[in-house]
């Protein structure tokens, strides 16, 4: 059970990126509904990056495919570009893109949650809750990744050798 | 174990690690709505945006229908390209906003341009039926509040697709 019983979202900045007008009202509204206190929209991953440099969101929701700059674009943008202020944002990509192709790519681009469309309000409710309750620290690794950890079992059945020099899961 | 060169496994993968976004810190865990409330309330959003989506709906496939005008007088990927994009959006808003048909047959049609083999020119004819059956459902809902003749189309559509792309 989660311990947030009444979570109180009014000093989150969300910023939600999607070139459908109906879809940035449709989930603008649901984060309003929550209590969330303030929400920033843009209508492609260009623009996305521009409003996060000046809103410097919590969290940003952003659809995959969109005409100028993508969802890829975007989460690319804002881990790696020298002068992004939202390196270390919550990132959620909402997409009707279901394939395992581009689930693993947008993780291995550094994003937090994958959300596929029809989405609905409990879906949206269930990542913000996990995102807070559930906090990833971030890696930087030799192979160019930057971003939240991408291991979520912590298995104790798990036989092999470890793969990092620093492995978090030793010394915690 | 190791490599050829002598080096072992895994061992060279080094990563540095930092502590990721604390939004913990900015979420008090009492003083906000229950999850029902919430959830009692973004529904209630849903509804209200859903109705003006109804409104919108008959001006999108208005546009959408000049997107396959263009398509038909030059059938270019430049012009497939904003056309699959509208339908995408569309089935991706259908469900949320009460029309599960219109998810069910932008999928149908999403699936059809994704997955048609790249060598063979898409037809024409199949995209408008698509887009034909995307104003049938406008027209039930609005005129009937049914569904029927939709869910046969959609129907009909999915297995036009799946001989298309057998």
């Amino acid at each position: 059970m989660s311990a947030l019983r009444k979570p109180d979202f009014r000093n989150l900045k969300v910023l939600v990126v999607d070139d459908s007008a109906f879809i940035l009202r449709l989930v603008s509204q649901i984060l309003k509904s929550f209590g969330v206190g303030t929400v920033a929209r843009a209508s492609s991953g260009n623009e996305g990056y521009e409003v996060a440099q000046q809103f410097e969101p919590d969290i940003v929701i952003s659809d995959w495919d969109m005409p100028d700059g993508t969802g890829i674009d975007l989460v690319r943008n804002l881990r790696s570009r020298e002068d992004s202020k939202c390196k270390y944002t919550s990132f959620i990509m909402l997409t009707a893109y279901a394939e395992i192709s581009r689930v693993l790519a947008s993780r291995d681009l550094g994003i937090s949650e994958f959300l596929t469309k029809p989405v609905s309000p409990s879906q949206i409710y269930t990542r913000l809750v996990s995102l807070i309750e559930h906090p990833r620290q971030f890696v930087a690794t030799e192979g160019d990744y930057f971003g939240p950890d991408r291991r979520r079992l912590e298995s104790s059945n798990y036989k092999g050798e470890d793969r990092r020099i620093e492995d978090p899961l030793l010394t915690v | 174990m190791s490599t050829s060169d002598g080096k072992p496994i895994g061992k060279t993968d080094s990563a540095e690690f930092s502590k990721g976004p604390a939004l913990a810190d900015k979420v008090p865990p009492v003083g906000g709505l229950s999850q029902d409330e919430a959830l009692k309330r973004a529904d209630a959003a849903v509804e209200a945006v859903a109705k003006e989506f109804e409104g919108m709906l008959g001006e999108e496939l208005d546009e959408i229908d000049v997107l396959m005008a263009a398509y038909k007088a030059n059938p270019s990927q430049a012009n497939l390209d904003p056309l699959f994009g509208r339908i995408h959006n569309l089935r991706g808003q259908g469900t949320t906003l009460g029309y599960p048909l219109i998810t069910r047959i932008g999928t149908s049609f999403c699936r059809y341009i994704i997955d048609h083999e790249p060598s063979k020119q898409v037809k024409a004819a199949l995209i408008e039926q698509h887009l034909q059956a995307l104003r049938i459902v406008l027209k039930e809902r609005t005129e009937s509040d049914g569904d029927a003749v939709s869910k046969q189309v959609a129907e009909a559509l999915e297995i036009a697709v799946d001989k298309e792309l057998a």
